[in-house]
């Protein structure tokens, strides 16, 4: 047995791109266990409910987290939605699925990005950024914001697609599909991607089922986990599988993305085919009075609302389990037996949020 | 496995146009519908308020009396909540981001009264002067009243 | 492929002794932890533990209704992923909850106040509550 010893890890590191600081316990240069630590952007979102009444708290929400920040919004309005009894319009049902199914390809793409910077591929690392910044136009050109679309309210969407601007996402989306199979062909075959990943970082189906983890970081290890499946806005009527992979790795976790890529730019295509036309919001009077959880799939994984209101126009509580929390006591237990000069890579694995997290 | 996977997407970026534009010797084109910043059509305003009680981040300030509105524009998030609250749907978001400053400031819009706007305000004012002066005497007579009893 | 059988909510009220049996049956049921939090109303606290399935989607809640100064088992022992749910209750709240497996002793955020969260009314309710609790304690 070697000498045992400690060493932090971030919260500022030049592989990170958020401040989570892990304490590594190493034996020569084996992990032996891993004691994340956060708190270091804590901001007290869940709090402002008591300052901010529950319309403007879309917008609050929203600000969670700028790369799943459409989801955030559409999980909080729908929570609010279900509690008031209001029935949104079909066509505004569609319209969010296609934004959200557009932030996620613009946060699968980012990933791949930081993932290529993590394993030392930097020219690759533009690629994936340069092909998200088509998504990322498309975005502004739809909802008028880059990052942050403020298109939700409580009873549907405050901006409508018109045809033009769906034949020129189409047209972006073919040629963006174009793109991502060229660099795909890097990220699954390239050899020197494949050494980096394969076989680094291994959780198996129990222990992401017994820890609780979801999204792509579950479904890399073949849990079929997948909250769209559970129907809400559109989903239900569209037809798609939950991408999994068995392998569990670091590669699965890649492969899983990428093909999630795919799923998402089919799905916008089935969402504008069926998508009819009509209203886009109604008027909502009254307080919500009632509780709901609402679970949501986001780019990252599921996304957990809770709301209590008590008829007022404050919230008495509202909650947010964000992916990355669920998913950081499976980095831990990944972390074990891993190589010291893998924490980086596996650290970026579960596409780590931290400002999410801590809210 | 294979290496070299790279090589055709690297060659193609070689001898292709540059992705990156010369800002900004080359302006941005901003998509129509961007949401940049706030702007008042300020003589269409009638200084509810509801845009001041509406923002989340207190960003704008409406005073009745001097009859001004008031953007703090480094505290706007441009949600655009308040462009959906205003009654008269003078507030309207408009491409173009607020450009970085060393500190914060705010940018007023003074609603100046038209001639019919000030002949009003004065008929009110005469109408709320005249109610009060009313409501004396009465209370004034009622005194009156329980006095001789 | 995965049906979804019954994606609507399950919840259970549950007294406070029970928690740690309710939990294992949810383990022994094989569904995997979902979330935990608490929420401050009328001078009580409400837990909540969620459950979840992996393949029908089920969603099982557990709300358990406690005084200001309860003691709550730690349920690390049997979902050890809880640690960061617990933890995170524990500083914004001031929830007593005891024996959590990893323990931050209440800087998991780092922030300086003490139970953020907790209303103004129930911080002064907690105090009286412990008051008594001293004094109750004192004369035994």
């Amino acid at each position: 047995m070697g000498k045992r010893s400690v060493v932090p890890f971030g919260p500022q590191h030049p592989v990170l791109p958020e401040p989570i600081h892990l304490d590594l316990v190493i034996e020569d240069e084996k992990i032996m266990e891993a004691i994340p630590n956060i708190g270091f952007i804590h901001r007290g979102l869940e709090g402002l409910t008591e300052k901010r009444d529950f319309k403007q708290m879309t917008y609050v929400i929203e600000r969670t987290c700028g790369i799943c920040s459409f989801g955030h919004g559409m999980g909080y309005v729908e929570t609010i939605e279900h509690i008031m009894g209001v029935g949104v319009p079909d066509r505004a049902k569609y319209l969010r699925t296609i934004w959200h199914e557009m932030s996620r390809i613009h946060s699968h793409l980012l990933w791949l990005g930081l993932m290529a910077d993590a394993f030392g591929f930097e020219s690759l690392f533009y690629q994936a950024w340069r092909i998200r910044e088509k998504i990322l136009d498309l975005l502004e050109m739809t909802t008028g914001g880059r990052v942050i679309f403020s298109v939700n309210k409580v009873g549907g969407v405050i901006r409508d697609i018109n045809a033009e601007q769906e034949k020129e996402m189409l047209l972006g989306l073919a040629k963006v599909e174009q793109e991502i199979k060229e660099i795909e062909h890097t990220f699954l075959n390239d050899y020197s991607v494949q050494s980096r990943l394969r076989g680094v970082g291994i959780l198996t189906k129990e222990q992401a089922h017994a820890l609780g983890c979801c999204g792509p970081f579950a479904r890399a290890s073949g849990l079929s986990y997948d909250m769209r499946k559970l129907g809400h806005e559109a989903y239900g009527e569209l037809d798609f599988e939950p991408i999994i992979s068995n392998d569990g790795d670091s590669y699965a976790r890649c492969a899983v993305r990428i093909n999630e890529l795919y799923q998402s730019i089919d799905l916008i295509r089935q969402a504008f085919a069926k998508m009819p036309a009509g209203d886009i919001a109604v008027d909502v009077k009254g307080m919500p009075n009632g509780e709901y959880f609402n679970r949501v799939e986001q780019p990252r994984g599921e996304a957990v609302y809770y709301v209590k209101a008590d008829g007022t126009k404050f919230l008495n509580r509202f909650r947010l389990r964000t992916p990355t929390f669920a998913n950081l006591a499976g980095l831990c237990e990944m972390l074990k037996g891993a190589e010291y000069a893998d924490v980086g890579i596996l650290a970026l694995t579960i596409d780590p949020c931290i400002s999410c997290t801590e809210r | 496995m294979a290496i070299f996977t790279f090589a055709s997407t690297m060659l193609k970026q070689l001898f292709s146009k540059p992705v990156t534009t010369k800002y900004p010797a080359e302006p941005i084109q901003y998509p129509e519908g961007s949401r940049g910043h706030i702007d008042i059509d300020i003589q269409d305003c009638i200084r509810c308020g509801l845009c001041m009680m509406s923002c989340p981040t207190g960003a704008i300030k409406v005073d009745k009396a001097k009859n001004t509105w008031t953007i703090n524009r480094f505290d706007c998030i441009q949600c655009g909540y308040c462009t959906q609250c205003c009654p008269k749907k003078c507030l309207h978001i408009n491409p173009g981001y607020q450009t970085p400053g060393d500190k914060k400031y705010s940018i007023t819009e003074e609603h100046i009264l038209t001639e019919e706007e000030k002949q009003k305000a004065a008929e009110a004012e005469a109408k709320k002067k005249a109610a009060i002066a009313a409501a004396m005497a009465k209370k004034a007579a009622e005194a009156e009243a329980k006095k001789s009893e | 492929m995965a049906e979804v059988v019954e994606p609507k909510n399950v919840q259970t009220e549950i007294p406070l002794e029970a928690l740690l049996v309710e939990v294992m049956k949810k383990k022994e049921a094989d569904l995997r932890f979902d979330q935990a939090h608490v929420v401050y109303a009328n001078g009580k606290f409400e837990l909540s533990y969620s459950f979840s399935d992996d393949d029908a989607y089920r969603f099982e809640n557990l709300r358990v209704i406690i005084d200001l100064t309860e003691e709550v088992p730690s349920i690390t022992r049997i979902y050890p992923c809880a640690f960061l749910y617990e933890n995170e209750m524990r500083e914004l709240f001031g929830v007593k909850i005891e024996m959590i497996s990893l323990d931050y002793k209440d800087k998991l955020y780092r922030i300086n106040e003490v139970n953020p969260m907790l209303p103004e009314a129930g911080k002064k309710l907690m105090a009286e509550e412990q008051e008594k609790c001293k004094a109750d304690g004192g004369e035994q």
